[in-house]
């Protein structure tokens, strides 16, 4: 257990601290209704869903444990948790549905040995309600709801591709588990339905699995599936658990190395992917250009920026870190660019690619670009030229 | 007792089996509409080869055909150009050849389940198979030979496990003979034959006493026959296939992929071990192929590019749980002490079931239920096995079984007649439109009024390949077709400019004037935004008057998605000097 958490620090801490590089605008939103406030320089809000995390791992080891007095099994939940894409990238980002979970594992612990859990954590929905916008579905619902729940439980979907509706959400070229969690999760499912001794904890398993399908019903469709699937990706991982156990328990020496060799080549696949590619892939929703325009426009001490209603996104990042941020901006209409971009004053303007025709200019022209991570150009610093002639 | 209860399966036989007929020859000249493009082409040239021998190319009985340069396979033409020499070229006949591969279908699947398993596994597939919207939409389209390559699949299993049964060499020829024909009637056979066969030869080698010679002699004299014409006349329209729809190539999806990622890494050596044509191609192999077995293909809930195929689950959600099971109970029979015989039969099953999804998964947009159509009839097959077995299991354990069979017979009903209404009644109004709406109303306009007009104009805008459909509709002369043909070859198509009063331009703008015989009547169809182009034109050439622009500018067709506008004229060219 304790080197379990030493790992899951090293790993959450340590390695992929770093990982996503800026703040995406749902972060900031959580951050508002949470009262957190963060510098623009620090990451550090992102302890708490990494401390989370490794709560919800350590406390679904102990209840593989209860469950079933399996040592293996609990050392073997650990592991996968702490490298299951799903949890992981929810791990590295603000959201609210992590308090959902642990709230859920921690009455699982406590509550596992008496009939009428499941009545419980249903109940925890209305607590959450208004938070996570939970709204008891009509029928037409319901059926629109359906295919969605299918897609999810897709093979490809849920190991291999993951969610196209939630890109920025989840590790490039995999899936909500690694692509080799599929062959455990046959055996976990073979084993619970076959194997007495797992009864109990195949009953919390289906028990979790129906309640997830319930969350998934009752959440917002305009919500992201990682979350609306939250409880479902849950009960799969443990059942994935469950597999891998009987795997390691059940075949020869080699057949076991063979095994733990292909998943850490997984994991190592995987999580390449992740420190190396992530950022590159999803800069634009975390928001990479916009810390990056602050900070720069910061040292260079400017003291007034105009922005257009196109740079929304840039102002609400501003409004945030208004703690940090040395200049103030100025909305103003596309019709006034001419005017007010070429005035004699400090303020300067800071425009999109579409905007800089408007005034006669070419992103060639420009000199002070802030970019994507991967390099692709979004804000341009109109410079203030004395001599442009109309 | 013995002969009331042959009788009694024999009967429910033939009711499944006229039940499924029915539905799968109800409404065919209409539902789906048609012709679409692929039907319109395989329909000419089968005319062209019933009338003249020569397709339209002007090959002599060719191995495969050009078309429009998708190069066809041959046997779905070939039979269908049997049927269009007795009854005509018409949208019917034209689907014949895959509505009876479809029907025959259902006596085949009967056969092999009631061999392998028992006769009421056996009706229960057919039952399902009878009235599945998957084979139900192929068996009703004719564009490839897609059910017909299906069906002598399922023909050639059939005959190998009889084989296995009887050791007579005959059905052994015969299945080698099915699976051989498959290759030449759609490409999933070219891929799926070729496993099968070498499958069937090492398991009718193990399961021999002593090796026979004949067993290996004649049937590989057969196979490298069909080899040395596939590859020989073939080989293009394999190549040609996978360049447009497989996912390996330079330009292609995953190439591309690779490229990113590493450039993320700037080509690093690290990033070249990891992001390589190996890893990244096994990563999509993998997971193309799974999802084939995945409840959002099966149920069809997926996204589809092409949505004639939408709304046409493989299998009904409430047989679902069923397929699942009846391959779990497969793999286990495969396990049990049962006859060696009986396992190589299973084995057989479940091999063909495994193996179906491949075609499809080289492919972008996997999972593709079209490629994937070699899994009709095993799906339905593991369905019924899973459903009497796990029923023959809970049977002591639940209580009230008949109820819950009840239940499930009421579901299935009702997942029948929804699909039923569905297909008869919304598809045609809600899907017409996919199926060349527009160039099927030309050819109305074409059919009533040959005579009247010196000139017929239209666009590849309309359609990319408009030529094929006042061949199909006219039933042209395929000699008169050759001698007045203007083509071009291009990137591997064909395009055809002209042929007799006909004339296809890229788009009808001004240079269409220069195309125009002086005092020619014209009848020229045009689309939303050739419109706006032409018809400032007509009317500063004062070649229509405003009373007929209003008439010329109200669409054909009611669907605004599709909007086609005729304008008719005679072309008076003066001469101005300037």
């Amino acid at each position: 257990m304790l080197i379990g958490i030493v790992i899951n620090f090293l790993i959450k801490f340590v390695i992929f601290n770093s990982v996503p590089n800026s703040v995406s605008s749902e972060e900031i939103k959580n951050m508002q209704l949470l009262g957190l406030k963060t510098s623009l320089y620090s990451l550090s809000f992102r302890w708490l869903p990494k401390l989370l995390t490794i709560l919800i791992i350590l406390l679904s080891s102990l209840l593989t444990y209860v469950k079933t007095r399996k040592i293996l099994l609990s050392i073997i939940t650990l592991i996968i948790l702490s490298f299951s894409p799903w949890l992981f990238i929810l791990g590295q980002t603000l959201n609210l549905h992590l308090f959902l979970l642990t709230i859920i594992v921690l009455l699982l612990i406590s509550l596992c040995h008496k009939k009428y859990w499941i009545f419980i954590i249903s109940f925890i929905f209305i607590l959450f309600k208004q938070w996570l916008d939970l709204k008891l579905p009509n029928l037409q619902q319901i059926i629109d709801t359906w295919p969605l729940v299918v897609r999810l439980l897709d093979f490809k979907t849920l190991f291999f591709t993951g969610d196209s509706a939630s890109q920025y959400l989840k590790i490039p070229k995999t899936g909500y588990f690694l692509f080799f969690d599929l062959i455990p999760l046959f055996v976990g499912i073979y084993v619970l339905l076959k194997n007495q001794n797992n009864r109990s904890l195949g009953k919390i398993i289906s028990g979790l699995f129906i309640i997830g399908l319930c969350f998934l019903f009752i959440s917002q469709s305009s919500s992201l599936n990682i979350y609306r699937g939250i409880i479902i990706f849950y009960s799969v991982s443990l059942v994935i658990a469950v597999g891998y156990e009987y795997l390691l328990h059940n075949t020869s020496y080699l057949l076991k190395a063979l095994i733990a060799l292909i998943f850490v080549l997984n994991v190592f696949f995987t999580y390449e992917l992740f420190y190396y590619h992530f950022d590159k892939k999803n800069s634009f929703e975390w928001g990479y250009a916009e810390t990056n325009a602050i900070n720069q426009l910061n040292q260079k001490q400017i003291k007034c920026i105009n922005i257009t209603q196109e740079s929304g996104k840039l102002k609400q990042y501003v409004d945030f870190f208004n703690n940090d941020v040395n200049f103030k901006t100025n909305m103003i209409s596309n019709s006034k660019l001419d005017d007010i971009c070429y005035a004699k004053n400090n303020c300067y303007c800071l425009l999109r690619e579409q905007e800089l025709g408007l005034i006669g200019l070419q992103k060639e022209d420009i000199e002070t670009i802030f970019s994507h991570y991967e390099g692709l150009p979004i804000y341009f610093l109109i410079p203030k030229n004395e001599t442009h002639v109309y | 007792m013995n002969k009331i209860k042959i009788n009694k399966y024999l009967v429910l036989l033939t009711v499944i089996f006229i039940v499924g007929t029915f539905f799968r020859f109800y409404k065919l000249g209409s539902i789906p509409p048609g012709p679409e493009w692929d039907e319109a082409s395989v329909g000419y040239n089968a005319f062209s080869i019933a009338q003249t021998g020569k397709d339209e190319w002007e090959t002599r009985f060719p191995l495969i055909f050009q078309a429009f340069g998708d190069y066809k396979n041959p046997l779905y033409i070939y039979l269908t150009a049997i049927f269009i020499k007795f009854f005509g070229l018409n949208i019917i006949t034209i689907r014949l050849t895959n509505v009876l591969a479809g029907s025959l279908f259902i006596l085949v699947i009967y056969l092999i389940g009631s061999k392998i398993f028992n006769k009421k596994i056996g009706l229960l597939a057919i039952l399902f198979l009878a009235l599945s919207p998957y084979g139900f939409f192929f068996s009703r389209i004719s564009g490839d030979g897609i059910m017909l390559s299906s069906f002598l699949v399922a023909t050639g299993v059939l005959m190998e496990i009889n084989y296995l049964k009887s050791q007579r060499f005959l059905f052994f020829l015969l299945s080698i003979v099915f699976l051989m024909l498959s290759m030449f009637s759609y490409n999933l056979g070219r891929i799926v034959s070729p496993i099968l066969l070498s499958i069937f030869f090492l398991i009718n080698i193990l399961n021999s006493q002593k090796l026979n010679k004949k067993l290996f002699l004649i049937p590989l004299l057969i196979i490298l026959l069909a080899f040395y014409l596939i590859f020989k006349q073939s080989s293009l329209s394999l190549s040609s296939r996978m360049q447009y729809v497989g996912i390996f190539g330079a330009n292609k999806g995953l190439a591309l992929e690779i490229d990113e990622f590493r450039g993320h890494d700037k080509n690093n050596l690290k990033s070249r071990l990891l992001h390589n044509k190996l890893t990244f191609t096994g990563i999509t192999l993998l997971g193309n192929y799974l999802s084939h077995f995945s409840t959002d293909f099966l149920l069809n809930y997926k996204d589809h590019g092409n949505v004639s195929e939408s709304h046409t689950p493989l299998l009904f959600m409430i047989l679902l749980p069923f397929y699942y099971t009846g391959i779990l109970f497969g793999f286990k029979e495969l396990f049990k002490k049962s006859p060696k015989e009986k396992r190589s039969q299973i084995f057989i099953l479940l091999f063909v079931l495994l193996i179906a999804p491949l075609p499809s998964t080289i492919t972008e947009g996997a999972p593709s239920s079209k490629r994937s159509l070699a899994m009709h009839g095993f799906i339905e097959l593991f369905t019924a096995f899973g459903l009497v077995t796990t029923f023959s299991l809970l049977k002591h354990k639940l209580k009230s079984n008949k109820l819950i069979v009840f239940i499930i017979g009421v579901l299935f009903a009702i997942n029948v007649g929804t699909f039923l209404y569905f297909f008869y009644w919304i598809y045609p109004k809600q899907y017409g439109y996919m199926y060349a709406v527009r160039e099927n109303k030309i050819c109305e306009v074409i059919k009533a009024k040959y005579q009247q007009y010196d000139q017929f104009i239209f666009s590849r805008r309309i359609d990319g390949v408009p030529y094929i459909f006042p061949l199909f509709c006219l039933q042209f002369p395929p000699e008169k077709y050759w001698q007045t043909r203007q083509s071009r070859f291009v990137d591997g198509w064909h395009y055809i400019d002209a042929f007799d009063k006909f004339q296809f331009v890229d788009v009808v703008d001004e240079k269409i004037f220069d195309k125009l015989a002086p005092n020619n009547k014209i009848a020229l169809f045009t689309n939303e935004e050739e419109k706006k182009t032409i018809l400032p034109l007509l009317i500063e050439k004062k070649l229509i008057s405003p009373d007929q622009q209003l008439i010329m500018t109200k669409s054909l067709i009611n669907n605004p998605k599709l909007p086609l506008y005729l304008f008719t004229f005679k072309y008076e060219k003066k001469i101005y000097i300037d």
